[in-house]
């Protein structure tokens, strides 16, 4: 097949998480045999959009990726006063602010749904990925109806969701992929169903090691216990949380535990001598991370799928994860790999009593290494992508053939 | 996800079909993720509750700590759900007519700043106490009564908005469907008519 991706950023190096997800579905089926090319932007951060990838088409492991400029940087002012009306506004905004909205929202690569339009017709299926940016709610209107499109949104309950705007995107795509039965009924809830849909989730490389001591070494952190959080530092993501949480337990519960964030720092976290903070580190480090932790941690309360806890599992690391996020409560209930907790209460509960207990620590690690392999290995997730990718084709051409007798 | 810049307006007042409820009750039960395979999983769980609820009665969270340590959650949420302040005044009602302690004669003052007025006072308090205590008992029991009727009306004022809601799906879905076909026709029509 030639299958077309649509994506905000891309890159090796890209820290988002629909972006990886996007970047590692464009590669598996590439390793497949598909033909595989990216339409993305020449982005590498969202705050800002600025044009940092060259303008030149490149080859990134057997997937040909087009970049395309972004013709306005994003005016953080005109942002603001865009979002306080549209998102968090007490009426509907206007359709010319919704539309302004997405504009500042990014990043603004004019030229991409033309492209789209020009060429779509030569792949067999384009699939966009996360509903909220530009490329996608400009894009996939140019695509839909002339050729088989799927969507995957990588939605979670924010409050973004609710802007009417995105009533027509989702009513764009002949099928949509899924990470997580969560997100598919909060999709379903809002916007009504899609004829092809599926709950496909990501895969997770069940072959990574990586070595603790290496880890350790590198920041110093000798043989004490380890509580990892990956991902940004922001009250979104639930870290700046977490870190009231953990300083608050270490106060009321003396010990050699130490708390290890590793991500880009969005919001400054003040210091505190248990808890050490290594920035955005490669995948290499990740692994080595989680291979030195005794428990993960995922405190995030919006997420569609959570790609570090199911690399934490695959790691056989035991987790604890925001029993607040439906999508996590779920995927620990699933799993049998966490425990999760709501409020202060219950995470100083919950880690003592993985810190105490390291029976229930394998216990969970093997629950939870088990559950990514019956359902998160590459074969079994391409398996259902490959088939959802068939379908949707299939319900393209039943819409029209459909639209063909409804017109004679 | 990486997302844009968000603000967090203090007038934050999005819409309700994102409340988690919404949310919860158009998807399907909780109990459909409940494993047998994970059953001590289920009891590290319970075990988490067991813990908590001892503490909590050992009074061995200071005042205020949940609440404070809350802030980021309660900031966000306050902003993600138009009814969270109307929910959480209904929920702080029901709470306070579901605590006995707000109905009991020791909260009734009877003293007073002259010591004439305070044994006058208490004497009455001491001739009534058995009226007192027979009034106290039936405001209790009406408050319980008060508490459980309006807890059942809110469960039957949800299913009724579910019931309405899906009826009303099932009405707008085929008509979704004919709309993208009509604009899957419109955007044939622009495409055949466009200059080549």
């Amino acid at each position: 097949m030639r299958i077309l991706f649509v994506v905000q950023r891309y890159g090796v190096d890209i820290a988002g998480g629909s972006e990886q997800c996007c970047r590692l579905f464009a590669e598996n089926l590439a390793a497949r045999g598909h033909h595989v090319e990216v339409a993305t932007s020449r982005a590498r951060d969202y705050t800002d959009w600025a044009n940092v990838f060259p303008a030149k088409d490149e080859v990134i492991n057997d997937v040909l990726v087009h970049r395309f400029p972004i013709d306005r940087v994003r005016d953080n002012e005109a942002f603001q006063n865009l979002d306080k009306q549209v998102v968090w506004g007490p009426a509907t905004a206007s359709w010319e602010s919704q539309e302004a909205w997405i504009d500042e929202v990014g990043p603004r690569t004019i030229d991409l749904p033309s492209y789209i339009f020009r060429r779509t017709e030569e792949f067999d299926i384009t699939i966009f990925f996360t509903y909220l940016y530009y490329p996608t709610v400009r894009g996939l209107p140019a695509a839909a109806g002339r050729v088989p499109t799927l969507f995957q949104p990588t939605a979670h309950l924010e409050p973004q969701l609710a802007v009417p705007i995105f009533n027509y995107l989702f009513r764009q795509p002949d099928g949509i992929a899924f990470l997580t039965e969560e997100e598919a009924n909060l999709v379903r809830s809002r916007f009504g169903r899609r004829p092809a849909e599926a709950v496909v989730g990501v895969g997770c490389n069940l072959e990574t090691k990586g070595n603790a001591e290496t880890f350790r070494t590198l920041h110093n952190l000798g043989d004490s216990p380890l509580l990892l959080y990956i991902g940004r530092v922001d009250a979104w993501k639930g870290s700046l949380e977490a870190f009231n949480y953990f300083k608050v337990f270490k106060e009321r519960n003396p010990s050699d535990l130490r708390l290890i964030i590793t991500g880009d720092q969005v919001t400054s976290l003040p210091d505190h001598p248990d808890v050490h903070l290594t920035g955005f580190i490669p995948e290499t480090q990740k692994a080595d991370a989680i291979a030195a932790c005794t428990a993960f941690l995922q405190p995030s309360y919006f997420e569609s799928f959570s790609m570090a806890l199911t690399e934490a599992w695959a790691l056989q690391k035991p987790a604890l994860v925001q029993g607040r996020c439906d999508v996590l409560a779920g995927q620990a209930r699933r799993s049998g790999g966490a425990i999760h907790y709501k409020g202060y209460a219950e995470f100083e509960a919950a880690l003592q009593l993985l810190l105490e207990d390291p029976i229930l620590r394998q216990k969970l690690s093997e629950n939870g290494r088990r559950y990514v392999e019956e359902n998160y290995n590459w074969d079994t997730v391409m398996t259902r992508y490959e088939d959802l990718i068939d379908r949707t084709v299939a319900a393209f051409q039943n819409r029209h053939s459909a639209q063909s007798n409804a017109g004679r | 996800m990486p997302h844009a810049v968000k603000s967090q307006s203090e007038t934050a007042n999005p819409r309700k079909i994102l409340s988690p409820a919404y949310v919860r009750r158009s998807g399907h039960r909780r109990d459909e993720y409940a494993s047998p395979m994970h059953s001590d999983v289920t009891e590290a769980q319970a075990r988490v509750v067991r813990m908590v609820e001892e503490k909590r009665a050992a009074g061995d969270y200071p005042p205020n700590l949940e609440h404070d340590l809350d802030q980021y959650y309660r900031g966000i949420m306050l902003g993600l759900t138009k009814e969270t302040e109307r929910v959480l005044a209904i929920r702080t009602a029901l709470n306070y007519l579901g605590d006995p302690t707000h109905f009991d004669p020791t909260r009734i003052p009877n003293s007073s700043t002259t010591v004439f007025r305070n044994l006058v006072h208490r004497i009455i308090a001491r001739l009534a106490s058995r009226q007192v205590h027979t009034i106290t008992s039936q405001i209790r029991d009406l408050a319980a009564a008060v508490h459980i009727a309006i807890t059942n009306l809110t469960k039957i004022i949800e299913t009724i908005k579910d019931t309405e809601s899906t009826q009303a799906e099932r009405r707008l879905i085929p008509l979704e469907e004919r709309i993208c076909l009509l604009e899957d026709k419109i955007r044939e029509l622009e495409r055949e008519n466009s200059p080549r």
